[in-house]
Formats: C-alpha cells, structure tokens, sequence
C-alpha cells in the first residue's frame, strides 16, 4: 500500500471511528431513557398522581437535553459515506441505501413528530395523547436504531444480494434476508438492550444523587425501583444476546472471536479466558507464549460457539496458514480465489471499453447465480473478492490486544451491572439503599462506566472486522475515497473540535438540570 | 350562544385538545372543523411551544449552530464527494477502475 493512501485509509477509519463514537455517546440514552420515561407517564397515566407527573417531566428534561445535543450528529457519519467511502457506497449503494432511507423516513419522523407533543403537550393535549406520543417517540428512536443495525449487520455479514457487473453494485435480491438476518435480529436486540441497562444505570446514578444530597428522596426511590428493575432485566436480556452474538460470530466472523479470545491455535474443548495479560505482539505466535498470564475457564469458548463441549474452536494460525484437516481454507489460498474474480472484473472492464460483446457475456455468465459456473464461480471466487487486494494473509488479523480488553471491559462491566441493578433493587424496596452511601457512590460510577462497556462493544464489533469495510468482499483500502490524507486529517481535528465542544455543553448542561431538580409547576 | 354541557377535551383531528388549554391560548380550539383551522392549529400548537421554551432555547441555539457548523461549514468547504457530478455509469466506471487498478490490488 503506498503511504497516500496509507494516510487517507487510516485517517477515514479514525474520522469515522471518532465520528461514531462521539455518536454513540448520544444515543444509547436516548434509547433507554425514552423508554424509562414512558413507564413512568404510564403510571401517572393509571394513577393520575402529579408525583408522577413531576418526575417524568424532569426525566424529559434530562432526555430533552441529550436529544437535542445529540441530534444531527449521525448526519455526520452519512456524509462520511460519499465524502471519505464513496467505493464502498458505489459497491454497496442500493443495499446499504434502503435500510438508511425507511430510518429516516419511518422511524426518525415517528419520532420527531411525536418528541414536539411530549415536550409541548403538557396541558394542551389529553393524558392519553400525551402518553400515546411519549410510547410513539421510544418507539419511533428504537426502530431507528433498527435500520441502522440492520445496514450496519450485512456489512458483517452481506446476505440478500447479488453483484451486477455493468452497475458495479450489489443490488437487494430479498429485503427480509436482509431486514432479518440472524446478525440484524441479535445485533438490534443486544445494542438496544444494553443501551437500555446504560440508560437504567443512569436514572440509577443521578437518583444516588440525590440520595446523597438528601434531596427528592421519594421520586429519587421511585426512579431507582422502576430503572433498576428494568436495567435488570435488559442487562440480562444482554448477556443472553450476547452469548448468541458470540455463537453468531463464530459461524461469520472466525477471525474476529479468535482475536476477541487471543486464541492462536485452534483447538477441540477450547477455554474462555477470563482476565489475562497479553505479550507484545512479536512474541504471540502460539497460545503458549500469547499470555504473561491468564485466568481460563475450561471448554467454556467451545460450548459459547458452538453448543458443544468438545467443538473446534478455529485459531488465528489455523485462519491465516490454513487447516485442512478442519477444512480451513488458508488466507493465501482465498488471496489467489479473489485475485481470480479480480482478474475477471478487470476483463470484464477492458471488454466493456473495446466494445467485445462476447467476452462480456462470457463474463457475464460467470456473475450469474442461475448457472452452475455462475454458481461455482460465485462461491469459490467472487465470495473471496476481498481477499485479492490483500498482499500478505497475516492482514486478515485484526488488533488482538483492543479486542482482547475492550471484550473482557464489556462483559466484565455487563456482569458487574447485572450483580450492582439486581443489589439496587432488592436494596431499594427494602428502603435500606440510602444509608449504603458507598454504594451510592459505586450506583454514580457506574454511570461512565456504561459508557465505556458500550463503547467497548462497538470496539469489539467494529475493530473486531477489520481489515474488512464489507466482510470478505472489500477490505478498508479498497472501500476508501480517492482523497488527500491532509484533507481527512484536517477534517479529523474539525471533528474533534466541535463534537468535543458539544459534549462539554450536553455535561454543563445536565450538571445544571440536575442540580436544579424537578421543578414544581 | 353557550353550551350548557362542555367537554373537557376536543378532538382537533386526531389530537385530543384540553379546553382548559385552549381557553387561554390565543386561538380558537373550538373552531377547528375543518384542516385549514387543524392545519392551523397545529402550527400554534408549535408556536406556542417554542415560545412557552425555557431550558428549550439554549437547547435550540446549540442545535442551530451545529446544523450549521455541519451544513454550511463542513458539508461545503470540507466534503467534496468524488463521485458528485458524474451519472450512473461514469460512477460505475470510476468505481470499476478502482476495483481493478493494480496498485489497489497490492494493498
């Protein structure tokens, strides 16, 4: 690769990094916090006591702020796509396209139509309306998100498609392979129901606030009662996505869970590494010698990804150099399969230019699935398309260390949420949580530290496909705009300047609201 | 000529109004039969809104000035797309050279 492009690879993947992270700093509150606040106008709904009316009225202020911050900021990351990875939404346009479309025709107006009657509604529209637009506004957030995963999903895993070779596209070939893939449906629902336990862990931290303070103690136990509860059970709804998640990935994605675990070789019965400490990275080329030291649970890897106690487990070695006895095809052998579909695209191209119909109709029959060559070739050349821009197998690794820890920080701070929601609330009912003021202070910890378990996800989701824009098919490099590396490295700062500037306004912010409490009418 | 029986709420549309509301808003809730009083309506409701917004106008003035951070600044000094200007086939054909150029091929 040469240094331009280089620079302007690395530069767009750490734009679009720091984009999305800056991003999804917004939104996971306005996921879980949407929700929070429309169980809470239920029972004011049911009970009609203003008690109820004045909490969910500062909640909304909080989600207020947080919406309003972070609204828009996704707009950047589809700038990004034609600016910084115009190849890649060529190649992928009208798949990628429609997922995004229904999110900002469906879901984003649900949502902004319904935000203006649950902020400006009070006093102006029924009770019922109220509540009805509250549900419409979570609802509406939540099938964004949606859309989002499912688009973000094929790129992890492309199904429902084919190629055309005259449009250079892949073009949508079934919507529900698409909408629904296995990857989409795990992917949604453990994104929103961790962003449901983060927004429940921060209902949780602001009322110990409070606790602390010895202000609002009754809406500050009421609030911890409903969101610790619900927090409870989205983060165990977490865990189980996310086990399926980890047997999901192991199917599509090998290489990912092998870097997620640093497991080198693979094996029959393979362990789960609780807690270890990896070796630099020249020394980690077997499992022997990965680890200064480590903490393992037996056969608990094979039974997570497979079902099964004594399943093979592949390795980063058996991805890389090959394993036939497991029919592990090497990353050398799948280089030269789609330097093979390269070489006919390029084929393809200089027909198309010297105006050879029959060699374009012989190329033609190779793109096309309804023939057994079409077939054969699809699956054992073009399915590797990506693999033959590579110039060394040892690409398809990914940055073990970040995978390693961002996993064990995401389970870790999951497994901690779930023991913390459920001590909160058995705590709580027994009115016995205010005078446990150590807990109080772990209950506002935890408030950044959902944070960083999230993103800590999205780290080992998306760090964890490289070198891949789209898994197998195209590789960052490939996928990249043909632009300056100063222009996206100038960009970058811009970025960081006002996306940094708006967090600090949305914690000023809050701080304030939050210090002023819930107001009385 | 007054109604003896008043009701709490209206439908204006399928919104629900509050006449206690209403009484004290600057429009006619109770006239609103038709979609150019809803159409109507519906817009107060909106201007009422932001006008009755407090913590909401710090809440606006950032969100306007990063619209246009976003929009005026960045989307036309910064983003220039490479493939904007071209139609459907010179995309294609951009996008097909740099799927077969040889130098893409030795990343």
């Amino acid at each position: 690769m040469t240094t331009d492009l280089l620079q302007t690879v690395d530069w767009s993947r750490a734009q679009f990094a720091l984009t999305a992270i800056y991003h999804w700093l917004f939104v996971p509150l306005t996921l879980g916090l949407s929700v929070l606040i429309a169980i809470m106008e239920t029972l004011w709904y049911r009970t009609g006591d203003p008690f109820w009316r004045r909490t969910v009225q500062f909640w909304m202020r909080l989600f207020g702020v947080n919406f309003a911050i972070g609204v828009a900021t996704g707009l950047i990351l589809e700038f990004e796509f034609g600016t910084n990875w115009s190849n890649y939404s060529h190649f992928v346009g009208d798949i990628f396209g429609a997922p995004l479309a229904i999110e900002g025709i469906m879901a984003f107006f649900l949502e902004s139509t319904f935000i203006a009657v649950m902020f400006f509604g009070w006093n102006k529209v029924s009770r019922g309306f109220h509540l009805t637009a509250t549900w419409l506004t979570a609802i509406g957030a939540n099938l964004s998100a949606w859309w989002i995963l499912v688009a973000n999903s094929w790129m992890q895993h492309p199904v429902g498609c084919t190629f055309n070779l005259d449009t250079v596209r892949n073009e949508m070939t079934s919507f529900w392979e698409v909408a629904f893939s296995p990857v989409a449906v795990n992917k949604f629902s453990h994104t929103v129901t961790s962003s449901f336990t983060l927004a429940a862990l921060f209902v949780v931290g602001v009322s110990a606030w409070y606790l602390l303070r010895g202000r609002e103690r009754r809406m500050a136990s009421k609030s911890i009662g409903i969101a610790a509860l619900f927090g409870l059970v989205a983060a165990l709804v977490t865990a189980f996505t996310g086990d399926r998640s980890g047997a999901i990935v192991a199917r599509t994605q090998p290489m990912k869970l092998a870097a997620m675990e640093a497991l080198y070789d693979g094996r029959e019965g393979a362990p789960l590494t609780v807690v270890g400490v990896l070796r630099p990275e020249a020394e980690r080329t077997s499992d022997d010698e990965a680890f200064y030291f480590k903490i393992d649970l037996p056969k608990l890897l094979s039974i997570m990804s497979f079902r099964d106690a004594e399943a093979y487990v592949a390795g980063i070695n058996d991805l890389v150099a090959g394993n036939p006895e497991r029919g592990i095809l090497s990353t050398q052998e799948k280089i030269d399969r789609g330097r093979v579909a390269i070489a006919q695209l390029n084929f393809y191209r200089q027909a198309k230019e010297a105006g050879d119909s029959l060699v374009m109709r012989q190329i033609q029959g190779l793109f096309d699935p309804s023939t057994p060559d079409g077939q054969n070739f699809l699956t054992q050349n073009f399915a590797y398309l990506g693999y033959g821009y590579l110039h060394s197998p040892q690409q398809i690794v990914p940055n073990v260390p970040l995978l390693f820890y961002s996993f064990r920080v995401m389970v870790g701070a999951g497994s901690l949420f779930i023991v913390l929601l459920a001590a909160v609330w058995w705590l709580n009912r027994r009115d016995r949580l205010a005078d446990k003021r150590w807990l109080l202070w772990v209950m506002i910890a935890c408030i950044p530290l959902s944070y960083l378990a999230s993103q800590a996800g999205w780290i080992v989701a998306e760090v964890g496909r490289q070198p891949w824009a789209i898994q197998d098919l195209m590789p960052v490099g490939v996928a990249v705009s043909d632009l300056p590396g100063e222009a996206v490295s100038t960009t970058f700062f811009l970025f960081l300047a006002l996306f940094t500037a708006l967090l600090i306004a949305e914690l000023s912010i809050l701080l304030r609201q939050i210090k002023i409490g819930p107001k009385n009418e | 000529m007054p109604c003896i029986f008043q009701p709490k709420y209206v439908p204006i549309g399928k919104i629900v109004v509050s006449l206690d509301a209403a009484k004290t808003a600057p429009f006619n809730i109770s006239q609103s039969n038709n979609a150019m009083n809803w159409l109507h309506n519906v817009v107060r409701f909106y201007i009422e809104g932001f006008r009755e917004m407090t913590l909401g106008r710090t809440l606006w003035a950032i969100i306007l000035i990063k619209l246009f951070v976003m929009f005026a600044i960045l989307k036309l000094f910064f983003f220039r797309d490479p493939l904007a200007g071209q139609n459907d086939a010179q995309r294609s054909a951009h996008v097909m050279e740099q799927l077969t150029d040889t130098q893409t091929q030795s990343l």
